[in-house]
């Protein structure tokens, strides 16, 4: 280790060491979304299953002037193409007073992604890509959960779960799967209280998502 | 643009702490009167190079190789059956040389994401009373991090290239020892991504730490460590990382025993990844294990 005796050598080694290492430190890239955020399937079912529960956002409490329960609502919050600026990103994210209030949880990190993205594209009511109903591989986390988290656990998760179901754990799951009131309430059956509330029934193929996992044994998959 | 800022303003930094540092170094008019005075530099700000998880105003001593093993554990909410976190660990290993009296280097691998990490430590200024007066010590670090995942990017469309594999960090840490026994450091930091996860996370992300040490006794000293992260997207307090700690000395060991809501183990990781949440009370509990040898005979 001779070479490393003088100080001078040590620093070239350093040095030599950072140009090749730092060589690559220019790159500026982001994984680039194939297709636009769709308001009808991805957004609204956000602020429907989040915002508009009985008192607060909806079209007949209003509170604080908003109603998020259909587009022209929601766009009274949005600056199109900069979620910076946008109410409703600034309310979902900052530290004090944030929304959803307690007990209900923040917004996922994925939920908040989802709506500055779709604000950032230009906020449109786009019409959606309709994409073939995949039911043949049906798990509860990567089929079933996605549909609780954007269409039920607005109300059914946080502190205090309406009515007491909580749709953001299998435990919970799986007790209305099992005695019915899952799939009776999504599909709209007499004897249920129809859900999601105050908004459109579930998509043809969402319901068809849930029948088959609870038809295949309502698994933790 | 924004690079073109970055690049500027580092720069900057450095012209103004190397004009700082050769300005100290002419002699004062005490010494024209012909006083006889030695510099006295500050030593022991920190008990090592680290505070917690950021790098401290100390560097290790030239010939000396600093090997490190850092743990941290799950979240001690999980309760009894994982043991309160301590069934699922991860850990960084870590060796780090002193070079000279004012440069260290050193290479690290983490568990998470089997991320290499590398980095350059150099003193521009060291706090000093006596013959040379220098209120704070100046530190400036560049590092790089690598991702040593067989699918980095985690998209199939996107292939893993060696530039999509690294991050890198730079950061200048002013620290001043106060007293014997307490010490602060302000350490504003960029960590710089080459590739993220979608079009408005950031991919340079501006940060600034807090850390400090305040002794009890000789050998037990409480540390803690703070990182603001201005420009996170989805901007979120809660995931910015504290740890608090207390370091014990015993003999060349140095034991640093924390608890933090940071998951990673270097800047990319615990600035950028996703931390836990403190008011969940997600925190969890870790250890960094210092052993330095003397691997060079000082002349």
């Amino acid at each position: 280790m001779n070479f490393f005796k003088s100080q001078k050598n040590v620093w070239w080694a350093v040095t030599a060491f950072s140009v090749v290492i730092f060589a690559a430190a220019c790159k500026k890239e982001y994984i680039q979304n194939v297709n636009d955020i769709c308001f009808e399937q991805e957004v609204l079912p956000i602020f429907q299953s989040s915002c508009t529960q009985s008192g607060c956002h909806n079209s007949s409490s209003r509170q604080s002037g908003y109603d998020f329960s259909n587009y022209d609502g929601i766009m009274r919050a949005v600056k199109p193409g900069d979620y910076k600026v946008s109410e409703v990103y600034h309310i979902i994210t900052t530290p004090f007073g944030i929304m959803p209030p307690s007990p209900y949880n923040r917004l996922s990190d994925e939920q908040i992604t989802t709506i500055a993205l779709w604000i950032d594209q230009g906020a449109a009511d786009s019409p959606c890509q309709t994409v073939a109903c995949d039911t043949a591989h049906v798990t509860l986390s990567g089929s079933v959960i996605p549909i609780l988290d954007n269409y039920c656990n607005g109300c059914h998760g946080g502190g205090s779960p309406s009515a007491g179901i909580n749709l953001t754990n299998y435990t919970g799951v799986k007790t209305s799967a099992a005695n019915g009131s899952l799939l009776g309430s999504v599909k709209w059956s007499s004897g249920y209280s129809a859900m999601p509330k105050g908004s459109n029934k579930l998509s043809a193929c969402n319901i068809a998502k849930i029948e088959k996992w609870i038809a295949l044994g309502a698994k933790n998959d | 643009m924004q690079k073109l800022i970055n690049q500027l303003f580092v720069f900057a930094i450095f012209c103004l702490a190397v004009n700082l540092a050769h300005a100290q170094d002419e002699p004062s008019m005490l010494d024209a009167l012909g006083e006889e005075q030695t510099i006295e530099y500050t030593t022991n700000a920190f008990k090592s190079p680290r505070v917690i998880n950021s790098h401290s105003m100390e560097m290790l001593h030239p010939g000396t190789m600093d090997f490190r093993i850092l743990h941290r554990f799950g979240d001690v909410s999980a309760g009894y059956y994982q043991f309160f976190g301590l069934d699922q660990a991860s850990m960084r290993m870590a060796f780090d040389f002193g070079l000279t009296k004012n440069l260290m280097v050193g290479v690290g691998r983490s568990t998470s994401k089997k991320e290499l990490d590398t980095f350059a430590k150099y003193r521009l200024l060291w706090q000093s009373t006596g013959k040379r007066n220098m209120p704070i010590s100046l530190i400036f670090v560049a590092g790089a991090t690598m991702n040593g995942l067989k699918d980095p990017v985690g998209n199939a469309e996107v292939p893993a290239n060696f530039s999509r594999r690294m991050a890198y960090y730079y950061e200048a840490i002013i620290g001043r020892k106060f007293s014997e026994r307490f010490t602060m450091q302000l350490s504003p930091t960029l960590v710089h991504r080459n590739i993220v996860q979608n079009k408005l996370v950031p991919n340079d992300l501006y940060a600034l730490g807090i850390g400090g040490r305040f002794k009890v006794t000789q050998r037990l000293a409480i540390v803690w460590d703070y990182g603001y992260v201005i420009n996170r997207f989805p901007a979120n307090l809660s995931h910015n990382p504290l740890s608090l700690g207390v370091d014990i000395e015993t003999g060349g060991h140095v034991f640093q025993l924390h608890f933090s809501n940071a998951v990673g183990m270097n800047e990319r990781a615990y600035l950028s990844d996703d931390n836990s949440n403190w008011r969940k009370g997600e925190i969890r509990f870790g250890f960094n294990l210092s052993r330095i040898f003397q691997i060079k005979k000082n002349n």
